[in-house]
């Protein structure tokens, strides 16, 4: 695919093919450029699935192995060659032969995008793999997803590669597109949702359109390294909330989530994901990217993202313990985990605006492993939640699940535990990086910032804690206790199987030998930093920490040995749960979901627009007893359901317009080209 | 080595002989002659003799979660310094872990909880899990006003100092923080006024019902995982109060266990004199305490500048 594109600087010649061959015992320099180049040529090859299931199409079922196929190849070898790529600190970019009146189509590669592009070849990948499976029971969704799902994994990939302005957004705006499709490809049900969806980042590409646009008169070029050279453009700030508008709402910060815990529940599993997984991190990437263009940021700055990180963090998190429906569940606690990234950017900014580089690294650094590690396992947690949705619908009517679908359970045990940040799974890493980030600005930076990041602390504290109230509540729900309903559950098999399975060796590894990880996101920030710093000590105690899980599993071991001695020769019996004595006891009286997170969200139920219903017991022979408990999303309700309400009204306006008469029609599109003209001679 | 010998030590004999003092010191106080104070060896010793039953509807979670929980609660004892100035296990950055595993301790015991299928048990997980979430932030803001004057993220470090530089008598931000951490003991360990650890109606336990279902070796790990909980905290919270000196490890055990003793004095009077809050007012409670650690930060703040 390489061939496609002429490498104007150096092109593809025998040393550099010897490099790949010798691999590491080449210099450094060729082979990173060797591994850059095939990580391009991965990219291109993810569209290639797409084309392939395009010429198959008759044959649904071979091109469903093909593009699985070549998607995976791709991604596998992808993520080796960003790896490498970002271990041997490879930075440059390519003019490819495209190009258009603004300038031609660059492609490049610097430690923050490797990084990125990691990201997107393992979780896609992953999800690739899973989706062999899902779609397979699903042909409904087939045709759809085969075309679709390729070439968001390759807009995904190609945002991060791109190095000017122009590439970026064709290919931020393709990525838009096809996740659109990909939400809306099961029917008439998931409409609203993708046209909410398209409408949000709609509105926030407008936002991004302008920051470029301030960007670009300022360096007089559309190439990032221009921009990033021309210095600290004269309006920063807004350069800054522009960016802040447009990334965020395809990152989902509250209050511009909107559209994430409805397209969410909407797409099939795999697609959520990838989106949530990925997709909405690139919006973590384009912050990140923009302030490598800004030169020494504001300390309120980071002030602003630490807000909006409280915000998404307990907007999320309050009302994902609210909801009982699993993939709304699962987008409200993304937009949650979001929120734990930007206080983690927050942080870098503020050691950046304060030149302490130890604060930067450990902020940035934090929130990049966190990127990666919500990608894991909300990949797992999403892909395991599609296996259950396989079988029942309903978070109420199920229970003891973990006897029928072993498998599932363990993997969304996993992930659950993860997210809430335990110890031995990466959640705890990631979190424990922003923690002693904050620590470190708590001590280091000048008072009047440093207050910031100590409230850092308690709260990414209390989204722990809120976080295991959650999942504890899935989970017990779910998979524990006793069915409360009829149902036969199917558990995972095959290639979804296997993709759940190396997710969870992931979270692991990461979780248990964090230190080669962390050494991977610092790497990451180098372009942010100018001189990346993670405190020796502090890393000493990432070296160690396998130790001490290896102390902890050997204590448990113990303990499971001595209560296997204890109790080789007693009576140990099989009874009832105790209920107080009562003997009739059944499923429904079962603590349910939504009781199991009343105590945590009832001190919130002002921001949830709670409405009662009650109906207590009267009389001597009380008839009708209920109790009904409404929650809503008042920001919802208050700010965005009157403006999207609005602009759908409007757009089936001017659907009328449109349907009218064709010679009407045309005389509009007359009518606007020449006051585009008019309006252009006036300019000029 | 011999420090680390002196530590495993108290971490085995200490524990339940505190929680059978609180027993006496309650009974004491109600003038009734109580049990003696090595009864809770002789329950645990009782309970690991027994066999055990488990309801038809658990599953390995119902048996893992008590293991997990003391295994977590061990290794979270290996961080917190009982012998003067360094703990057995000690790196920048340990106090995270600490609450990590405190976390995974709470988080394996829910869901043994859950795996009953009991209505009760999913109440009381559920009561557990919302004001473990509540006390979350307490608990880090008074770790971070021990730990912020040094500028390393860890107990030993942050206690050694505190001996060096005189402790409270410098600090007074470390009163605010000794008072927030009160709050969190009670609300983690579920005493009065949080929850009654002898009450005996299931609608109204948290930490009892959680582990309802437990019999037999299980339940004696979670009473000793709570004890040794009990434990750590209280040292904790002597630490914050007496700057433990350094370098004369006798002492330091000494005025550790006196420390330690006076802590559970202290529990046990106030579960003698008060009744335990509505549970409706408990989120006021722990927020308060919240409150009290962050001023305990801004003063310390003042007090730098």
């Amino acid at each position: 695919m390489a061939g496609w594109y002429v490498l104007d600087s150096t092109p593809l010649g025998s040393p550099e093919i010897t490099a790949l061959l010798v691999g590491i015992f080449w210099d450094v320099r060729e082979v990173s450029l060797v591994s850059a180049i095939f990580a391009f040529a991965c990219v291109f090859c993810l569209a290639m699935a797409s084309v392939a299931s395009i010429i198959l199409r008759k044959q649904p079922q071979k091109a469903l192995k093909a593009g699985t196929a070549i998607t995976l190849t791709a991604s596998l070898l992808g993520a080796a060659a960003s790896v490498w790529a970002l271990v041997s600190k490879f930075e440059d970019s390519y003019e490819t032969l495209w190009s258009t009146a603004l300038g031609p189509f660059t492609i490049g590669l610097d430690p923050l995008s490797s990084f990125f592009l990691l990201c997107v070849f393992l979780v896609g990948g992953l999800a690739a793999l899973y989706g062999y499976g899902y779609v397979k029971n699903h042909p409904e969704i087939l045709k759809t997803v085969l075309v679709w799902f390729p070439i968001l994994l390759f807009s995904m990939a190609l945002v991060v590669v791109s190095s000017d302005a122009m590439t970026f957004l064709l290919a931020w705006e393709l990525m838009t597109l096809s996740s659109f499709l990909l939400v809306t490809a099961d029917g008439e049900r998931t409409s609203k949702p993708g046209l909410v969806y398209l409408l949000a980042s709609q509105l926030g590409v407008v936002a991004l359109f302008a920051m470029f646009a301030i960007l670009a008169t300022g360096a007089g070029s559309l190439h990032f390294d221009d921009m990033r050279s021309a210095g600290q453009p004269a309006i920063a700030g807004v350069v800054f909330l522009l960016g802040l508008l447009g990334f965020g709402t395809k990152a989902g910060f509250w209050p511009v989530h909107v559209w994430l815990p409805l397209a969410h529940p909407a797409a099939p599993s795999q697609v959520s994901a990838v989106m949530s997984g990925v997709m909405i991190k690139l919006g973590i990437y384009g912050l990140l990217r923009m302030l490598t263009f800004l030169g020494t940021p504001n300390y309120w700055w980071g002030v602003v993202l630490i807000m909006i990180g409280t915000m998404s963090g307990m907007g999320g998190i309050i009302q994902a313990m609210a909801q009982d429906d699993l993939k709304r569940i699962l987008a409200y606690s993304s937009v949650e985990n979001l929120g734990i990234v930007a206080l983690g950017l927050g942080l870098g900014v503020l050691g950046l605006s304060a030149n302490n580089n130890i604060v930067a690294t450990l902020g940035f650094a934090g929130a990049l492993l966190h990127v990666l590690n919500h990608g894991l396992y909300k990949g797992l947690l999403f892909q395991s939640a599609g296996v259950i949705l396989g079988s029942v619908k309903d978070l109420n009517q199920t229970g003891g699940l973990i006897r029928q679908m072993p498998v599932t359970g363990y993997v969304f045990l996993t992930g659950s535990a993860a997210i809430t940040g335990v110890p031995t799974l990466n959640g705890f890493i990631s979190e424990l990086l922003i923690f002693v980030g904050a620590f470190y600005g708590a001590t280091l930076l000048p008072a009047s910032q440093s207050l910031w990041a100590v409230a850092v602390v308690p709260i990414l504290a209390t989204l722990g804690g809120l976080t295991a109230v959650t999942f504890v509540k899935i989970f017990g729900t779910a998979f524990l206790g006793t069915p409360r309903s009829d149902y036969e559950a199917k558990d995972t098999v095959g290639t979804m199987k296997i993709a759940l399975l190396i997710g969870v060796t992931l979270c692991f590894i990461i979780g248990i030998f964090p230190a080669p990880f962390v050494v991977l996101v610092k790497l990451g920030v180098t372009p942010l930093v100018s001189e990346v710093q993670i405190p020796q000590r502090f890393f000493d105690f990432l070296v160690r920490l396998p130790f001490v899980f290896i102390g902890l599993g050997a204590i448990f071991a113990l303990l499971i040995f001595i209560r296997r001695r204890l109790l080789q020769n007693r009576e140990v019996r099989a009874g009832e749960t105790w209920a107080c004595g009562y003997e009739s006891v059944s499923p429904k009286m079962q603590y349910t979901a939504a009781s199991f997170a009343d105590p945590a969200l009832s001190p919130a139920h002002f921001l949830l627009d709670a409405r009662r219903d009650d109906r207590p017991a009267k009389g001597a022979f009380p008839k009708d007893i209920s109790y009904e408990l409404r929650l809503g999303d008042r920001v919802t309700n208050l700010l965005w359901k009157p403006a999207v309400d609005f602009i759908l009204a409007l757009s089936t306006r001017t659907e009328k317009l449109k349907r009218s008469d064709v010679r009407s029609y045309l005389i509009l599109v007359l009518i606007t080209l020449v006051s585009l003209l008019l309006w252009q001679a006036w300019v000029s | 080595m011999v420090e680390v010998i002196i530590h495993i030590v108290l971490l085995i004999f200490g524990p339940l002989t505190l929680l059978g003092f609180i027993d006496r010191v309650k009974s004491r106080a109600a003038r009734r002659a109580g049990p003696p104070i090595l009864q809770r060896w002789y329950d645990v010793a009782k309970l690991l003799r027994k066999g055990a039953v488990y309801s038809r509807t658990t599953t390995i979670f119902f048996k893992a979660g008590p293991m997990v929980a003391l295994a977590c609660t061990a290794i979270a004892a290996l961080l917190v310094p009982l012998t003067g100035d360094k703990a057995p296990l000690s790196f920048s950055g340990d106090i995270f872990l600490f609450s990590g595993l405190l976390v995974l301790g709470r988080f394996a015991m829910l869901l043994a909880a859950m795996d009953t299928g009991s209505a009760f048990e999913g109440m009381g997980a559920s009561r557990e899990a919302a004001f473990g979430a509540m006390a979350e932030p307490a608990l880090f803001l008074v770790l971070l006003v021990a730990t912020m004057p040094c500028g390393d993220a860890s107990f030993s470090t942050a206690f050694s100092q505190m001996a060096d530089t005189g402790g409270l008598t410098r600090d007074p931000g470390l009163l605010l923080a000794a008072i927030a951490f009160g709050a969190f003991l009670v609300t983690d360990l579920a005493r009065i006024p949080i929850d009654d650890p002898t009450t005996h109606l299931e609608l109204t336990m948290i930490h009892e019902v959680v582990v309802l279902d437990h019999s037999g070796p299980d339940l004696a790990f979670v009473t000793i995982g709570y004890a040794l909980r009990m434990w750590i905290l209280s040292a904790i919270f002597v630490h914050l109060l007496i700057p433990v000196p350094s370098g004369a490890p006798l002492l330091a055990v000494g005025t550790m266990l006196a420390g330690q003793f006076i802590v559970a004095i202290g529990v046990g009077i106030t579960e003698s004199v008060i009744a335990r809050l509505r549970m409706t007012r408990i989120p006021q409670f722990l927020i308060a305490a919240s409150v009290i650690a962050a001023i305990g930060i801004l003063v310390q703040f003042l007090g730098v500048a």
